[in-house]
Order: C-alpha cells, then structure tokens, then sequence
C-alpha cells in the first residue's frame, strides 16, 4: 500500500494554498467557520463520516471519522483550523504563492499546511479502500490561538484517543514534550499628580520599570538556573507595557502584562509568587502598591500547562522509526519551543500526544510566513504511514 | 526744575486717581455677572466641533455693541478665530496689551455641571471660569469701562483673545506672525493677583526604542525594547533627583517626567518598539539645545552597555507649540509691575507678590517671540484650573476689572 499511488503531490500543495486562502482568524466576523466549511466538504466528497460542532456562533470544531472494527479512537491528528489575522504581513497574507519550493502565506507553517498533511493522508487512507481494525479521528479546532476553546471541547465531549499528533510545525521533528504558558498581569498603583511637580507624586511607570530591570536582573537569571534536560529553562517575557495619557500627568496606574513559561516540575502558585516577589521589590523602591493577577480571560480556561511524554514510550519510538524511514534522517525526541494543545490533552485526558509537522516554527506569526512543501509532502506520508501502523493490526 | 517736575507728577497722578475712579464708578457688577455667564454657556474647547468660534463671536459682537474702536475677528483655521480689540491712543504714549485665551479643557470628570454658571457663596462655577474665562470677562470689562468713559489714551490697549493655549498655542503664535507689538502686556492667567514674572520652560520629548521582535517563548533570540525603556526611565528618574539640587531663586528646580509609556500588545511577543514620553520644565538658565543633550548623553551611557537598542529623541512638534514652549523670565521692574503692585495693595489690602507662574503661559511667547515686557496677572487660584470643581470668587474678579482698569489708566493715559 503505496502512499503516492493515492494522492498526489499537487493535489497536497493545493489543499494547503486552499485553506491558506480561507481567513480563519478572529479579525474576520465569519472567524473559523469557512475554513471548517471548506474541511466538511472535502470529508464530503471523500465520503468520510464527518461532523461539524459549533461551539460559539461561527466557531465550530470540524470532525472526521474513519472507523474501525474497534470504536474506540486509537489515533487522532489534532490541528487548530485557526490562524492568527494577517496582521503587517510582507505580502497579501491570503493569497498563497509559491517561491523556491515554499509556500507562502498567513498560516503556512502555523497550520494550514500541516492540516492539509494530515487531510491528505487521511484522504489516501480512505481512497486505498483499506478497512482499518482502529478507529482514526480527525478534530480541526478552533481558537488554539487564543484560549483552545476547541480542544476544551473535545476534553468536555470526552472525545479521547489513545494517541494524538498535533501538526504543529515542527520541521518533522518528534517533538513530546513543551512549556506550560501562563500570563500574568501586574498593575503598579503610584499617586497622580501634575508633571511639573513630579516629586509631589508616585509615578508608577517608574515601579513599574524597576520591575522590568529586576526581572531582567535577577528573575532571568534564577530561571536560566532552573535548566532540565531536553525542555530547557522557564522563560519569563514583559510584552505589553503601557502608562499614563500624557507627558504632564505623573500617572497612578502602569501596567504589565507577561508571558511565562513554565516546565512540568514547577507549579503555577511558585509562578505568581516569584512575580510577586519583584513586584514588592519595586514598589519598596519607587512607592506605592502591585496588583498580580493570571489573565485567564486571555488563554485557556483549563490552564495552559506543560506537556510531557516518556521518550521510552512506544507511540514516540515507533513515531520517530517511522519519521527516520519517510525522511532518511536519524532522529530523537525533542522539545517543542511552543505551546500547543498538547498541554490541555495530556493534562486532561490519558492520550499520549506528539507534536510533529511541516514548516519551522518561527516561522509561525512571521511576517513572511511560509512553509517548506517538501516537509508537508513528507508529513503526508508520515501520517500515513503512522495510521497504517496505529490503525492496522 | 526738580521741583517742577515733582509737582508735575504729582499733579498727573492726582489726575489719573481721579480718572481711574471716574471709570471705576460706572462698573456695574449684574452687567459683568451677565458678560460672564454667557461665556461659561458656550463650551470652547477642542471636542466641540465649532471649537472656539462661539465664544469668539460672541465677544465680538459683545465688544462692537460696546464701540471698541477696532474689533476683528482673525481665523486662524476654521471655527479657530482670534478675537482682537483696540481702543486707539491719541499720540504715541505706551501701548499695552490684554491677553486671554479663549479656549477650555473638556469637561473630562467635572464634579459640577460644565456649562452652567452657578452662583454659591460668592463664587461662580462651571468649566473655564478659572482658566480662564473669569480673567477674560475681567479684561473685556475693564476695556468696555474705558471706552464708556470716553477718557482719551495716549497709547493704544488692545484684547487679545486668543484661541489653542491649551493645547499649542498658535493663536498666540499668530499675533508673533503678525506681529502686534505692543510695549506692554498682561496674559491674565489666574495667579491669585499674585504678579508673576517668570515660569520654566516646557518641552515634551518622545524617546522611541527600536528592540527585535521575537517570539515570547524565546525572548533570548530577541531585544525587547520595553526592558530598555525601563532602563531609560530608571535613568530618567535619577536625573529628575539630580536636577532638584540646581534651584533657580525664581522658578525653583527644574523637572523632568516620564508620564507615558506604550509598548507591545501581546504578552507572547517580545515587541519591536517602546515609546517613552517626557515632560521637561526647564529654567531661563537652560537651553532646549542642553535639554536634548542631557537626555541623549543618558541614552547613549545606556547604549555602550546595550548596543543592540536603537533610540531616537524627537521633540513632540505636534503636541507642543511650534515656537517651543520657552522659559519666561521678566527681571524688568518697571511701570508694569508698579501699577500692578500699587492697585492690588488698594484693591486687596493684601501687600502684592511677585512670584512665579506654576504652569507654562503665553506670556512666554510674547515675551521671547515679540519683545513685550509682559507678565501674568489674574483672578483665581491656579490650583482650580482644571480642576473637577473649577470655581472662582465673585470679588476676585471684580478687584481683578479695577486692576486692569488701573494698569491700562497708568500705562496708556
């Protein structure tokens, strides 16, 4: 049962300019809903037994189900159907093209591409007419890129696997394991007052700077130290910091907002509380007073966590023989440098996931985001071949 | 001769006491209660659409109905008019000028209604009457008087009513432009009757830092420009200690202040650009040039430690006056400042202050820009500006009408 003989090369690189053309992002009021559209159809023409389920209006996660002798799912492929918007991208962030054997384009690396790998293999499945002992589940969902309401909804539906891939990118790299992502707000609290009278008040950018060098003085520092083997250290990042209206008001409020990123052997009150524990330095410094607080109404409910697989398992030894044979390279477990759904799902449910997918990573959100299309059309070949092994006796 | 010359001035100062009450004397405050709540009715500010054109008109039809000699009405852009008035003066005498700006803040957070001229225990509220339409009523009352009297001037007075002090000034810029010199002038900005002849400088400076954007789960691949800013706002704040040290014996220290910062949207994204903005008072001893090199010498300490940042200082040319917000300093003791002292000690029985103005003023820009001695002088408590519960005392304001009776009686007759 030879992969090519079902699907064909430009039939793959279509179906990733396909759905890289179609917005599913959440600067478009049509969000994911055209894109998991577009995925229905195609299970439509195949004649796979497929399902929409709408979690938010316009929001619906696309399933679809080859079964097997057995009910119960032993591989599913996870992807988000959603992208971040196109944002200041080098070109039209929706109109694909094709340089250098790359694929060009919003959501090329971040995860069209790897969908259209896992649809391909799925497709190939289907149209090899094999009857598979397993059964093989394919969940697009939605919003991965804000708060993964749509893996919670599997984990709420109790669709669970034994096995997941998630096609994030990650250059074909057997990727099992990643950081717990978690976001935090700090407010500085000073005391308003003119700007010409600066000392007659508290100015709270001024704590809320002190903040930001401790952090990048000492925080940093004790984080680097925190390094494990294949995972590396927690990072800790300022992204948003925003204060006061005008240059002559001492303003009473600064804000800053973090992303860190925390490993399997720490937890999340050690989390705050080192931010916390800046937090006081800062206002011991410059004056007033710190709020802490996670930005939950940002990221996932059932928390970003870290996610991590045995290396000696047999779904990554056997995953990683097959990667080796698809791309004649030696390869071992690595970490994933992102975050993914991962995290929710082996958290949450017994399934043991593996991150592994065409495009590099960071290229994800880049400005001139593209993929690699020998990497998709090896993916292709590696689900297959994955499926063949999991769902086949 | 001495004597001569003695009995002459005392003879002329008998003479203008006398003209002073003549035009006192027809002062009828229900007449300026009126003046003044009509212009509190008319909001002038930059969130309504006809912005100060309103209250321009309406002080222009206000000064025709009372036969100012020359009353027109200067657009700067539309619905922005400057409202300028004269009372010509008969030969060359010295000439003065009356200076008020039209404009108001928004009402932002106003604690009472904005635009309605309630009268409470001797004061009168609503947004502007203490910066500065109290002033402004004062002044105009005080012109119209002199008219009514029909006393003959030597030099010319005029009314600048200008409009944009509250944000760049270019109403004021506009009289630089056309260059109405006078040798006096009063901005009448609330001092309290206090006379003030000096206030620092103000520039507003953006410090933009230019980092590299990567993504938040790998911040060491990246330069996040907010970890920069925050140095430099660290730095910013150890200076404004060291500036306090140098204290000016008028205007007192020197300042300087980050009030904005705005950098990144996201917290999984290591930015590429912070901005910082800066307010700096600076005093007469101090150049713009010097301001821009201190803060540049700060960044570029920063710079040899951190070299991946870049960072550009520009001056916010579109907040700021285009002429610069200068220094003020006005060491000239002269009939200005006699007049103003002598008449506040009549009017107040308080001994008059010369002191300096907390806040910047026109005063500066026809001070530096035209080379009028001028100062700053006016009813109200500059504490009230701006304030939620702006409001202003009724006999302040009267006292202020008889002041700048005296000041044009003194200086033009």
């Amino acid at each position: 049962m030879n992969f090519k003989d079902y699907i064909s090369k430009s039939e793959i690189i279509d179906l990733s300019k396909n759905l890289i053309k179609i917005e599913g992002h959440k600067k478009t009021k049509k969000r994911e809903s055209e894109v998991a559209k577009y995925i229905k159809n195609l299970f439509e023409k195949e004649e796979i037994k497929n399902e929409l389920k709408e979690i938010e209006y316009n929001r619906p996660n696309i399933y679809g189900k080859i079964e097997g002798e057995n009910d119960e799912i032993e591989l599913m492929f996870n992807g988000h159907i959603d992208t971040i918007p196109g944002f200041n991208m080098d070109y039209d962030p929706f109109k694909p093209f094709i340089k250098e054997n790359k694929i060009y384009g919003r959501g090329s690396a971040d995860m069209k591409s790897g969908i259209a790998a896992v649809l391909a293999a799925i497709f190939a499945i289907k149209r090899s007419n094999v009857n598979l002992d397993k059964s093989l589940f394919f969940a697009g969902v939605v919003g991965e890129e804000e708060r993964s309401k749509g893996t919670e909804q599997l984990v709420k539906d109790n669709i669970i696997a034994n096995n997941v891939i998630i096609p994030e990118p990650t250059e074909l790299e057997v990727s099992i394991t990643h950081k717990g992502m978690e976001w935090i707000e700090v407010v500085f609290n000073g005391k308003s007052t003119h700007g010409s009278k600066p000392k007659e008040g508290i100015n709270s950018i001024y704590a809320a700077s002190e903040f930001c060098n401790i952090v990048r003085k000492e925080l940093q520092e004790k984080l680097e130290k925190k390094r494990s083997p294949l995972i590396g250290n927690p990072t800790i990042n300022v992204g948003v910091f925003h204060g006061g209206d005008d240059p002559n008001i001492v303003p009473n409020k600064a804000k800053v907002q973090i992303d860190r990123r925390w490993l399997p052997s720490e937890n999340l009150e050690e989390v705050h509380n080192e931010i916390k524990d800046v937090a006081q330095k800062a206002v011991d410094i410059i004056g007033g007073d710190y709020e802490v607080r996670p930005l939950r109404e940002l990221t996932a409910s059932m928390i970003n966590a870290p996610h991590r697989l045995n290396k000696n398992d047999n779904f990554v030894k056997e995953t990683i023989s097959v990667v080796e044979k698809v791309t004649s390279k030696e390869k071992e477990a690595v970490a994933f440098p992102g975050w993914s759904d991962a995290g929710i799902i082996s958290n949450q449910t017994p399934a043991k996931s593996i991150i592994l997918g065409p495009g590099n990573i960071d290229q994800a959100h880049a400005n001139d985001e593209y993929c690699d299309i020998n990497e998709i059309l090896q993916a292709a070949e590696i689900y297959f071949e994955l499926i063949k092994k999991r769902c086949l006796n | 001769m001495y004597y001569i010359k003695k009995s002459t001035q005392g003879w002329e100062c008998m003479k203008k006491e006398k003209l002073k009450e003549k035009v006192i004397s027809n002062f009828k405050k229900e007449e300026f209660i009126d003046l003044l709540s009509d212009i509190i009715k008319i909001p002038s500010h930059k969130e309504v659409d006809w912005q100060e054109d309103k209250i321009a008109n309406y002080l222009y039809d206000y000064l025709k109905i009372n036969n100012i000699d020359e009353v027109k009405l200067d657009y700067i852009k539309e619905n922005r008019p400057n409202v300028i008035a004269k009372i010509k003066g008969k030969s060359n005498g010295k000439s003065l000028m009356l200076n008020g700006h039209l404009d108001t803040i928004p009402p932002y957070s106003m604690i009472i209604p904005a635009y309605k001229p309630v009268i409470k225990n001797g004061y009168i509220q609503g947004r502007g009457v203490v910066d500065m339409k109290g002033p402004l009523a004062s002044m105009i009352m005080a012109l119209t008087l002199i008219k009514k009297a029909k006393i003959e001037l030597a030099g010319d007075v005029y009314f600048t009513g200008v409009i944009d002090q509250e944000q760049r000034s270019i109403g004021t810029v506009n009289l630089i432009e056309k260059n109405l010199k006078t040798d006096f002038a009063v901005v009448g900005e609330p001092t309290n009757l206090k006379i003030c002849k000096a206030h620092k400088g103000m520039e507003w400076i953006k410090i933009i830092v230019k980092g590299k954007s990567v993504h938040g789960s790998t911040p060491e691949k990246g330069y996040n420009p907010i970890y920069h800013a925050s140095r430099i706002a660290t730095e910013i704040e150890k200076f404004n200690k060291k500036l306090k040290e140098k204290v000016n014996e008028v205007v007192g220290y020197s300042t300087i202040n980050v009030g904005v910062i705005s950098g990144g949207n996201d917290p999984n994204i290591v930015p590429n650009v912070t901005h910082l903005e800066v307010d700096r008072r600076y005093t007469n001893e101090e150049t713009r040039e010097k301001i821009y090199e201190e803060i540049e010498k700060i960044i570029a300490k920063l710079k040899t430690s951190n070299p991946n940042f870049e960072t550009e200082v520009i001056p916010m040319n579109d907040r700021i006056c285009p002429l610069g917000n200068l220094p003020f300093h006005n060491n000239d003791d002269n009939i200005l400042f006699k007049s103003l002292k002598k008449s506040t000690n009549k009017y107040t029985n308080n001994e008059s202050e010369v002191t300096s103005f907390r806040g910047w003023s026109d005063a500066a820009l026809l001070d530096n820009k035209l080379g009028i001695n001028s100062v700053i002088f006016g009813p109200g408590l500059t504490e009230k500006c701006h304030a939620a519960d702006e409001k202003i005392k009724i006999s302040e304001l009267v006292k202020a009408v008889k002041i700048y009776i005296s000041l044009i009686i003194d200086i033009c007759s």
